[in-house]
C-alpha cells in the first residue's frame, strides 16, 4: 500500500506530510464543514488528484497521525498493489428513507470479489440504524463493513458528503474493496458505564426521543446537566443512554445512543439511532480511564486478526461524545491506538455522529454504535 | 481564571505574575483546571440525583409490596370462607344423595360409572373401585324367563315422561354377585350447556311390588272364579224360564228375562276376561297343542259372531291361501285369537264397512291376518294398544261396551304360544292385525288352569 497525506489550515495553508502519489486510487478528505463546502478548496484538491475519486467527509475534529484537529482539512491519499476499489452514491431525501436508500446503495454496488466496505453516510438527517440494516440487507453475508455518521463539530446543524465534487447533506457514500489480497481488522470500544435506575420509553418514533416513564424527557437532561443544560445538545453527550433492545434472533443485547439534536418544536431528543417505545433505557456516564484503555483495547482487537504481522494504514473514527469529554486529552486515545499498530503506521479518521462497525472482531454483520472509537486497519498480502 | 491556578501563580510566579510566553501555556493549564472542576461537579450531582431517584423508587416498591400483601390476606381470607361454604354444599348433597331410597348411578356418554350412591352401593354389591367401569361391568339385565335386555335401550333417555315410552316387559337387574332383583329404571341424560354429558339412572327396587301386584291378580282370578258360580245359577234359570219351564210367560215377561239374559252373558264374558287376564299374568294358563283344522276353528268362531255382522251390515270375505290341513296349535287358544280380531274388527267399523280375514300358509307356519275399514287407532295410541285395560280414545266413544282386555289377552297368548303379532292402522281409514305362528305349531306349556 501507498499512503501519503496532507493537511490545509487557515494559519498555514497546504502542509504536505509526505511525498504525494498524483494517481492514488483514493482521496479521502476530511475536515469542517464549511472548509469543505468551499469550492476554492475542492478545486485545489482536484489540481492535484484530476485522474483519483475524492471522498469528502464533514467532521467533528480530523485525525492525521497523532494530531486531533479542528478546522482544518485532512487529506489521505491511498493506492493499493493488488486490491481494486470501486465507489457507489445515493442521496437519502429523509430520516424516513434511511432503511431504502441503504438497500439501494448496497445494490449499486458491484458485488462480486467484494471483501470489505467503508461506508460515509450523512450524519444528521438519516436514522443510522435503518441505514445499517438496509446496506446489510443486500450486501454478502461474508463482506464486512465499517465506517461512519459524518460530524459538523459541535454544531449539530448540517452535515456534507461528497464524491468527487463539492459535498451536499443526505449524502452517502460506500467505498467498496475487491481482491483476495486484501486483509482487514476491525474493532469498537466505548468507555462508558450505566448508572442510575431503569427508565422505560414510553414515548418516541424512530430516533427521537419524547417520554421516558411518562415524564418529558429532556427535562430529565436538564436536570442532570445543571449548568451544563445550556449547552445542549452538545452536553447532551456527557449522558448517553444504554437501550436494553432485543435482536433479531430473541437475544436481548445493550446499545449505546448518542444525542445528537433537539427538535425544537416539539422538545425532542434526536438520538443517533432508533430509541423503541418500550425499551428499557439507562444513563451512562464516563468512566475516563477506560474510555483511554477502550481505545487501545479496540486497537489490540482490530490487529488480532493479522497475528504478529503489522497493519500498513488504519481509519480511525471516533464518536464527538468521546472528544467532548475528553477534551484536551483527546490525544491521549489516538496515542493509545498508535501504541498498539505502531508509532509511524499512517492513520487518518474522524470524529463522527456514529460509527458503524462490528461488535466483535469475528462478526461481520455490522451495528450502528456511539461513543465508540472504531478502528479499521488494513494490510496487504 | 481558576482560583486554585490563582493562588499557585501568585505563591510561585515570581511577583506572581505571568511571563508573556506563557500566557497560552497558562490558559491551557486554567482550562484543564476549570474543566476538571466541571467535570466533578457533572459526576457529583448525577450521583446524588441518581441516588434520590433510586431511594424513592425504592420506597414506592416497599409501599406497593405492602399493598399486595395486605391484598394476598385479603384474598386468601375469601377463598377460606369460599372453601368453607362449599363443604358445608357438598356435604349436604351427599346426605341426600346417600339417604336416598332409590340407587343412583351417574354414566357418562361412553357408558363408564362417574358416581353412584349408598344404595346403589348396598344394592348391586358395588365398590369405590368401580367407578371408570362400563355399565356392562357391573350388572345385567334380563326380562322373566332370563333372556337378556339391552342395557342401552333401557338406559337411554327411557322416563315416565318420556312421549314415546314404549311399555317396559318387566326387568330384572342382575348384579355381578349374582343377585336378581326385578327393578323399575328411570334414566334421563344429564345435560350441559346443549350437550348431553352422560346419564343419570334411579333403580328401584320394585320386588314389594311386584308381590302386591301378584297378590292382586291373584285376588281377581279367585273373585272373578267365585263370581262364576252365581252367574252360572242366573243364567241357567234365565233359560229355563225362557224356554218355558216356569210356566208360560207374558210378552212383557218375555221383554224383561231377554233384558236380564243379555246382560248376564255380558257380565260372564267381562268375567271370563278378567279371568283370562290374571292367569295370563300370573303364567298359569296351559297351552295343549294337538293337530286341529285350523280353517274350521276360523269358521266356528265367524259363525259365532253372525248376529252382530249382519246387524252391522258388514261385509264380510274370507281368504284363505294354501293353509295347511291341519297344524299343531291349542284349539281353544286359537279360537280366542280369532274371536278376539274378528270381534275388534267388526265392533270398531261402522255400519256397511268391510272386514276380511285372511289365513296363508308361510315357510315359517301360519300367517293370519284380519282387517277392517274402521276407525282405525290413532298414531299417538297405537304405543299402548297391547297394554291390559287400555282402550283408545276413539273407541271409547265409539262403543262404550269393551274390557280393554282383549288384545292383551291375545298377544300373550300369541306370544307364549312362540308368534308374532303387530299391526298397520290409520285413523278413520282402517286396521289390520297380523299374527304369524310358527312351523312348528303352538308349544305346549303346562298350566294349572285354562283360558275361558
Amino acid at each position: 500500500m501507498h499512503i501519503s497525506q496532507s493537511q490545509w489550515s487557515e494559519k498555514n495553508g497546504w502542509k504536505h506530510l509526505a511525498p504525494t502519489d498524483p494517481t492514488p486510487q483514493i482521496v479521502l478528505v476530511f475536515g469542517a464543514r464549511t472548509l469543505l463546502t468551499d469550492p476554492t478548496r475542492f478545486a485545489e484538491i482536484k489540481n492535484l488528484y484530476p485522474k483519483s475519486h475524492i471522498l469528502l467527509a464533514s467532521t467533528a475534529g480530523e485525525i492525521l497521525g497523532n494530531k486531533v484537529s479542528d478546522d482544518t482539512i485532512a487529506v489521505t491519499t491511498i493506492s493499493f498493489e493488488k486490491t481494486d476499489v470501486k465507489f457507489a452514491q445515493q442521496t437519502c431525501s429523509g430520516i424516513n428513507e434511511s432503511y431504502e436508500s441503504g438497500k439501494i446503495i448496497a445494490g449499486k454496488l458491484d458485488h462480486k470479489g467484494l471483501v470489505h466496505v467503508m461506508a460515509f453516510s450523512e450524519g444528521l438527517k438519516i436514522n443510522g440504524t435503518a441505514l445499517v440494516k438496509g446496506i446489510l440487507e443486500i450486501l454478502p453475508p461474508t463482506v464486512s463493513v465499517t465506517g461512519g455518521l459524518v460530524g459538523d463539530g459541535e454544531l449539530f446543524k448540517e452535515t456534507v458528503v461528497g464524491l468527487d465534487e463539492l459535498p451536499t447533506s443526505g449524502n452517502i457514500v460506500l467505498v467498496g474493496f475487491y481482491g483476495e489480497h486484501l486483509r482487514i481488522g476491525y474493532a469498537s470500544l466505548g468507555g462508558w458505564d450505566n448508572f442510575g435506575p431503569d427508565r422505560l420509553i414510553t414515548k418516541s418514533k424512530g430516533n427521537v426521543l419524547y417520554e421516558l416513564d411518562g415524564r418529558n424527557a429532556l427535562d430529565l437532561y436538564k436536570e442532570y446537566l445543571g449548568d451544563k443544560a445550556k449547552e445542549l445538545p452538545a452536553s447532551g453527550l456527557f449522558f448517553p443512554m444504554s437501550l436494553q433492545v432485543i435482536d433479531d434472533s430473541g437475544k436481548e443485547k445493550e446499545v449505546v445512543r448518542t444525542l445528537l439534536g433537539i427538535e425544537e418544536a416539539t422538545n425532542g431528543m434526536i438520538f443517533a439511532g432508533d430509541m423503541p417505545e418500550g425499551t428499557y433505557a439507562k444513563l451512562m456516564k464516563v468512566n475516563f480511564d477506560r474510555l483511554i484503555d477502550g481505545a487501545t483495547t479496540a486497537a489490540n482487537n482490530s490487529v488480532e486478526q493479522f497475528g504478529t504481522k503489522k497493519p500498513e494504514f488504519a481509519i480511525l473514527i471516533s464518536c464527538i461524545g468521546r472528544k467532548l469529554v475528553l477534551g484536551d486529552r483527546i490525544e491521549e486515545e489516538i496515542d493509545g491506538v498508535l501504541s498498539i499498530i505502531g508509532k509511524d503506521t499512517p492513520i487518518t479518521g474522524f470524529y463522527s455522529y456514529g460509527e458503524i462497525s462490528p461488535t466483535v472482531p469475528t462478526e461481520r454483520q455490522c451495528q450502528l454504535h456511539n461513543q465508540t472509537m472504531t478502528i479499521t486497519v488494513f494490510r496487504e498480502e | 481564571m481558576h482560583p486554585s491556578l490563582e493562588r499557585a501563580i501568585a505563591k510561585y510566579m515570581p511577583d506572581g505574575l505571568i511571563p508573556p510566553e506563557y500566557k497560552e501555556f497558562i490558559s491551557v493549564i486554567d482550562r484543564a483546571y476549570i474543566r476538571s472542576e466541571e467535570d466533578r461537579t457533572l459526576i457529583e450531582r448525577s450521583l446524588e440525583l441518581a441516588s434520590k431517584e433510586l431511594n424513592e423508587r425504592n420506597k414506592a416498591l416497599k409501599q406497593k409490596k405492602q399493598e399486595v400483601e395486605l391484598e394476598v390476606i385479603a384474598k386468601t381470607k375469601e377463598l377460606h370462607e369460599k372453601v368453607i361454604d362449599l363443604a358445608e354444599v357438598n356435604a349436604k348433597t351427599e346426605l341426600v344423595f346417600n339417604s336416598m331410597g332409590e340407587a343412583l348411578i351417574a354414566f357418562d356418554p361412553t357408558g363408564k360409572v362417574l358416581f353412584f350412591n349408598e344404595r346403589a352401593h348396598t344394592m348391586f354389591a358395588l365398590t369405590p373401585s368401580v367407578v371408570g367401569l362400563l355399565w356392562t361391568d357391573i350388572f345385567t339385565l334380563e326380562d322373566k324367563n332370563s333372556h337378556p335386555i339391552s342395557i342401552e335401550l333401557a338406559l337411554m333417555g327411557k322416563t315416565p315422561h318420556s312421549e314415546n315410552a314404549i311399555y317396559e316387559p318387566l326387568v330384572y337387574l342382575v348384579a355381578k354377585n349374582g343377585k336378581r332383583i326385578p327393578v323399575a329404571i328411570t334414566s334421563a341424560p344429564l345435560i350441559v350447556g346443549d350437550h348431553p354429558q352422560g346419564w343419570v339412572t334411579l333403580f328401584r327396587d320394585i320386588k314389594a311390588d311386584l308381590e302386591i301386584d301378584q297378590a292382586k291378580t291373584e285376588f281377581v282370578s279367585l273373585a272373578s272364579h267365585q263370581m262364576r258360580t252365581p252367574l252360572t245359577a242366573i243364567k241357567g234359570y234365565t233359560s229355563m224360564l225362557l224356554e218355558g219351564d216356569g210356566g208360560e210367560i207374558s210378552d212383557k215377561q218375555r221383554i224383561y228375562l231377554a233384558a236380564i239374559e243379555r246382560s248376564n252373558n255380558r257380565m260372564v264374558d267381562l268375567i271370563n276376561a278378567l279371568l283370562n287376564a290374571s292367569r295370563i299374568e300370573l303364567g298359569v294358563f296351559a297351552i295343549e297343542p294337538k293337530p286341529i283344522n285350523i280353517v274350521e276353528v276360523a269358521d266356528i268362531a265367524i259363525t259365532e259372531l253372525n248376529v252382530q255382522i249382519v246387524q252391522r251390515e258388514i261385509v264380510f270375505s274370507k281368504n284363505y291361501t294354501e293353509v295347511p290341513n291341519t297344524i299343531n296349535a291349542d284349539p281353544h287358544l286359537t279360537k280366542i285369537i280369532f274371536q278376539n280380531l274378528i270381534s275388534n274388527a267388526i265392533k270398531y267399523t261402522p255400519k256397511g264397512g268391510a272386514v276380511s280375514l285372511s289365513l296363508s300358509g308361510t315357510p315359517n307356519g301360519l300367517s293370519i291376518e284380519v282387517s277392517d275399514t274402521g276407525i282405525g287407532i290413532p298414531k299417538n295410541e297405537q304405543s299402548k294398544i297391547f297394554t291390559k285395560l287400555f282402550r283408545a280414545d276413539n273407541a271409547r266413544i265409539t262403543e262404550t261396551e269393551g274390557t280393554g282386555l282383549g288384545l292383551y289377552i291375545v298377544k300373550s297368548v300369541v306370544e307364549e304360544s312362540g308368534g308374532e303379532i303387530f299391526f298397520e292402522s290409520e285413523e278413520n281409514k282402517g286396521t289390520r292385525f297380523f299374527v304369524s305362528l310358527p312351523v312348528s305349531g303352538m308349544k305346549q306349556r303346562k298350566g294349572t288352569r285354562g283360558l275361558q
